[in-house]
């Protein structure tokens, strides 16, 4: 699902770049902490997770605490350079309007 | 930008721009998730013991630095459990505070046990912690801004 340029149209669907850039930010995020900054429901968080997770990019890890179980999410390396890469392609893309601009 | 379910189109440049204005923000919201008050404070004062401990006699001194370093992991992982995030990138402007930190033990090491000087334990320990509480300002205020 990847072009030459690095646009990823797997990473690219709007809860899914959000996913990713927030766990780019850190090493782990809590599912719960993740749906509370998308502000959707569990379910479709869950599925989104889903498809970053069947593409590789997503890794869950399962955690109990306080009895409470929790699930931790965090980017994997093919996927943290994946989302890397669309982001400089997305840059690509409003750098060239920029420069035809000029 | 592009349906949920269904193959995502490349976007135009205006919608590129407001995706990446959108993911920054993002990224903000998570570095600026509220540190729980005691956790700054905490480390610092561990920091500080796991200096001072050195002043203390062998084999007292060891024990009472493993005890500080295990305290420290229970206080991190208390800390990531309380926010849901763990691991922060960490912001260009706490890596001279960072490394002030990590250079402090080392350093009052080379002087205590070359030249005999072992107040740099205490100077270290100020250091250090003063290192976590700047972090720990810098870290409020950001969360203030973003508020």
């Amino acid at each position: 699902m990847t072009d030459g340029d690095g646009f990823d149209a797997t990473i690219h669907a709007p809860n899914r770049l959000r996913v990713c850039a927030l766990l780019d930010a850190v090493s782990e995020a809590e599912f719960g902490t993740v749906q509370q900054q998308l502000e959707v429901s569990a379910s479709v968080l869950s599925k989104h997770v889903g498809v970053l997770a069947d593409a590789g990019y997503v890794a869950q890890r399962h955690a109990v605490r306080d009895t409470r179980r929790r699930v931790w999410l965090s980017l994997t390396a093919e996927g943290r350079r994946a989302y890397r890469a669309h982001v400089a392609a997305l840059r690509a893309i409003v750098g060239e309007a920029e420069g035809a601009g000029a | 930008m592009e349906t949920e379910a269904g193959a995502a189109s490349r976007p135009t440049p205006e919608e590129a721009a407001r995706v990446l204005d959108q993911i920054g923000r993002d990224r903000d919201a998570v570095r600026r998730l509220p540190a729980p008050a005691w956790y700054f404070p905490a480390v610092a004062a561990m920091v500080a013991a796991a200096h001072l401990s050195q002043l203390l006699p062998s084999p007292v001194g060891a024990l009472v630095a493993l005890a500080v370093v295990a305290a420290a992991v229970l206080a991190v992982r208390r800390h990531a459990d309380a926010l849901g995030v763990v691991g922060w990138s960490v912001p260009p402007r706490i890596w001279l505070p960072m490394g002030a930190l990590i250079a402090t033990a080392p350093a009052a090491a080379v002087l205590d046990q070359v030249y005999g000087q072992r107040w740099a334990w205490i100077a270290a320990a100020a250091l250090g912690a003063g290192a976590v509480l700047a972090w720990g300002a810098l870290h409020r205020r950001a969360v203030e801004r973003g508020a």
